[in-house]
This record gives structure tokens, sequence and C-alpha cells, in this order.
């Protein structure tokens, strides 16, 4: 007989680990360390203030002065696209951070306690998300006004009843283990059993779902920037550069570029990493 | 506030949905007049979705591992990634305004013709349906897969059973209940993609609307158009539910 732990696989005791020694992922979180990077040091390596206007040089093709070209404000497209990874980083972040704040509370609570509060959330949740989510975050910021942030918080009561969804189901499966009905039998109280024994075995999925919904939060941004409710100018962000692309696309077809593949690479970012995560701690869970 | 809500709901179960703030005219006729362009994008979209991304994700499940496995992979990942906005934008580019194939902007009801309609509402359709048939491809691959390795798959074989005939009688019955179930999940994200890809195809249609409204804020136009995009919703997801029963016969009685 072989000595137990020999038999525990990678993936049970390091998963991050394991989800790096896949190629795809270890490419993934490279550029997503590049994309925080960069967003940090968006000052540093900038070569032009991003909002500095030359008129001269408007639609300006690629040179050395501006290696991505000039926009219809004659701004350095590069240093423009730099600054918006500050924003490609940050609204997804509150988004999903509203989301989690309303989620999770609210799935603990429902997969806890069951009854009443269960069937009401329950019910509440689905009728939150047979609405159109778009639909839905236009019809909020309708009401909050237009801008970033209230772009961002209307996604992420959008997405709220997707966090509830997985934590009360994760919440309902633990709640069955002997070590939380033993919790209670020695006298924990609701909230320390939530807090010790619950919170951190419904910790991966939820890690995986919030990575999922990173990227979905980055195209809703992009959206809601493109048709001017979100990102209010001068700032840019990918989704308000594509929008200025095309007004724009007589003068400069290919400024169309550049934003798109900025934004097509941090969503498949996400997307590869929230697959992995999934996959590694589907096969933890299995073993 | 309540006396408020309880005539609006009054209203609302005789058709009247209040008058739009800017407009004047009345919240229903003006959707009513939007709703055929935005319906016709969605659901070209649709069709799309599903030809392109059962049949991909068919072709794939069946020759798992082969090239046409990996390259339909590989472009499932990348669709699912790509904003349809974006894609429109670059196919608009390329087939309208490089090429002046097709007509970059506007939309012609089906009244004016088969061509004229589908003319306009082709590359935007395409960019919308591309994400929806990303992920059909994946669910279609992956049932594929799944019912591959059933015995009564090896029982059909066994009897001969091959080629087209095994895909027809056997696969898709099979692989087609989670399929119906992505596209009524689909639904609400194309109607709420269709928003954006309406401005960039510049079709007047219930997403310019709605993006009118807001920026107006004017709530009876926003109320009514999320009403009616959940009605929507709510009747894919309908047709959904009657889809199993007619799929798989074992549901009929519940």
């Amino acid at each position: 007989m072989s000595a137990p732990t020999t038999t525990i696989p990678a993936a049970r005791r390091r998963p991050l680990g394991a989800v790096l020694r896949r190629p795809s992922s270890a490419v993934a979180f490279a550029f997503l360390v590049l994309l925080v990077g960069s967003a940090i040091a968006a000052p540093v390596i900038a070569p032009h203030d991003p909002d500095a206007q030359e008129l001269g040089n408007r639609f300006a093709g690629v040179s050395l002065t501006h290696l991505a070209g000039a926009d219809e404000f004659g701004r350095d497209v590069l240093s423009r696209l730099l600054y918006a990874a500050r924003i490609a980083v940050t609204a997804p972040l509150i988004s999903v951070g509203v989301a989690v704040l309303i989620g999770l509370p609210t799935g603990l609570w429902a997969g806890r306690r069951r009854g009443i509060v269960d069937a009401v959330s329950g019910r509440l949740a689905d009728t939150l998300l047979s609405l159109p989510a778009l639909a839905s975050a236009l019809a909020i910021v309708a009401v909050l006004g237009p801008g970033l942030t209230n772009a961002m918080v209307a996604v992420g009561i959008i997405f709220s009843p997707t966090v509830f969804r997985v934590v009360r189901g994760a919440t309902l499966s633990v709640a069955e283990e002997t070590f939380v009905e033993s919790a209670t039998a020695i006298g924990c109280s609701t909230r320390r059993t939530l807090w010790v024994h619950i919170l951190p075995n419904i910790a991966a999925p939820l890690l995986v779902q919030v990575t999922i919904l990173m990227g979905v939060a980055l195209l809703a941004e992009a959206s809601l920037s493109f048709i001017g409710l979100g990102v209010q100018p001068p700032e840019a962000s990918w989704g308000s550069m594509l929008g200025a692309a095309y007004r724009n696309q007589y003068d400069a077809p290919y400024a169309v570029v550049p934003p798109g593949i900025a934004l097509v690479l941090t969503v498949l970012t996400f997307n590869t990493l929230g697959d992995a995560l999934r996959d590694v701690l589907a096969g933890r869970r299995a073993s | 506030m309540v006396e408020q809500y309880l005539r609006w709901c009054g209203d609302l179960l005789r058709g009247d949905l209040g008058d739009s703030l800017f407009t004047g005219r009345s919240v229903t006729e003006t959707i009513a007049q939007a709703a055929p362009a935005t319906l016709s994008i969605t659901g070209l979209a649709i069709v799309i979705a599903v030809v392109v991304g059962v049949g991909a994700g068919l072709v794939a499940g069946l020759r798992q591992g082969s090239w046409v496995d990996r390259t339909v992979s590989t472009a499932a990942t990348l669709g699912i990634a790509m904003p349809s906005f974006w894609v429109a934008m670059l196919l608009i580019s390329a087939f309208a305004l490089s090429n002046r194939w097709l007509p970059a902007t506007g939309y012609a009801p089906l009244s004016e013709g088969l061509w004229p309609w589908l003319s306009h509402l082709i590359l935007p359709a395409t960019a919308l349906g591309l994400a929806t048939a990303a992920e059909l491809a994946r669910h279609t691959r992956g049932c594929v897969a799944d019912v591959l390795v059933r015995p009564y798959i090896r029982t059909a074989r066994a009897r001969g059973a091959a080629g087209f005939w095994l895909v027809r009688r056997h696969l898709l019955r099979n692989a087609a209940i989670p399929v119906v179930t992505v596209l009524g999940l689909q639904a609400g994200r194309l109607l709420g993609g269709a928003i954006v890809v309406e401005v960039v195809a510049g079709i007047t249609g219930l997403g310019t609307t709605a993006i009118n409204a807001v920026l107006q804020r004017d709530y009876p136009m926003i109320q009514g158009y999320v009403l009616f995009s959940a009605v929507i919703v709510v009747l894919v997801n309908l047709a959904v539910d009657l889809a199993y029963g007619w799929i798989n016969p074992k549901v009929r009685t519940a």
C-alpha cells in the first residue's frame, strides 16, 4: 500500500500551479501580468500625454513618434491604448465587486436558511435573469445617469443573480457535509459556521465564476462606452476608442483594429483562465 | 407612487404603455415600428448561429482530434471573446466600404423584397450570431462526444447504421436538447447585442430607440423597451420548453 500523499494529484495540493502548467493558461497569465503592469505603469511608459491634442497630426499614420498613429484630435493612439488598459482592469472589478457584494451574502443566506428565504430570493433571481442583460443595464444607467462607474455598477447588479445562484448551489452541497453538521452540533454560531466552515469550501466555484464574469464585464463596458453611456470623453477606454473609430471610419479605416485586438486578447485571457480553473477544480473534486 | 404604478399596470393591460416624453408619440406605436428591424436581425442571427454552430460542432464531434476539430475549437474560443459590434465594424468595412458588394447601413423591410431585406441584414446578423454560433459549436461538439460512446450507438453501428443515417437518426435528436437550452439562454444576449450592432449598421430598431431614450431620460420609452424585451425572452424560453417535448417524447406527459 502506498502512502496516501502520493495518490493525491498535484491539482489537489496546488490548484494554481496546476492551472499554470497548461501552456495556454500560462500564456494567458503572462498576458494578464503584462496588462496589469502596463495599466499601473501607463504614466511612465506611455510615450505621450493621452489627452494632448496636435490637430496638425489628425489621423497621422504609424511613425516613430506615434507608434500606433494618431486619432481624430491628433492624440497618440498607443498612449491612449495604454491608459485605457487601466479601465480594462478596474471597470470589470467594479462590476464583479458589486455582484459579489450582493450575490455572496444573499446566496450564503438562502443556501443555509433554506425555506421561505430561499424560495423568495430564488424567484427574484430568476426574474432578474429572465431580463435581457444589456437591456436592464440600459434601464439602470437611465436612472443613475451615464458614466463609467454608474454603467459598471449597473452591470454588477445584472451579474448578481448569477453569483447568487453559484454561491447558493455550492452552499447547499457543502451544508450537507459531516463537518458542517458537527460544527453545528458542537454549538458554532451560524455566522461562524458560514465564515469558517462553508466559505472556504465555496471559494473555488466562486473564483471560477468571477474570472469568467470579468471577461463578460469587459465586453459590457466596451459596448456601453461604445454607445456613449460608459466612459466619458476625453478619458479613453477600448470601447470608446472603437466608438471614435466608427465615427471616423471614412478618414481612418484602420483605427478599429488596435482597440479591438486589445479587447479580444483581454477577454480571451479571462476566459482561458476561467476555463482552466474550472477544469482543474472539477478534477480536484472528482478525485 | 403606488397609485402611479397601478395606473401604469392598468394601462398596460389595455396595451397602452404611455407616451414618449420626448417625441410625444405613443410608446406602443414606436416599439411596433422599431421591432421588425430588431427581430429580423436577431432572427437571422439565430438561423446563422444554428446552421454554422451546430454544423461545425457536429463535424468536430465526429472527427475528434482531427485538424477540423482543432480549428473549430480555436475559432469557437475566439468567437466567444470577440465583441459583436467590433466584428460588425470589420465586416462592414470589408464587404460594404472597401468592396461595395453590400449596403453599409440602413434597413429595408421584407415588403420591399427578399434580397434588399437580406442584403442589409446579412453583415450585422452574421456579426451578432457569431458568439452564439461559437457557444453552440462547443456544446454540440461536447454532446456528440458524449452520445458517441453510448452503447446504443455501438448497437446501431453493429446493425450497419453509418454516415448520414447514424447522424440523423441517433445523434441529432440526442444532442438537440442541450443545444436548444443554450439557444434559450442566448436569446437575451442576442437582443442585448443587437442594441450595439444596430448602431454600427445604422439601423433604426429597438436598440437605437432604447439608447436615445436613455440619453434623453425618456422613462416611459425605456420601461416599454425593457418590458418588450423581457416578453420576447420569455416567449423564446416557452418555445424552448415546447421544443423539449417535440424532441424527446419522454417529457411530453410532464
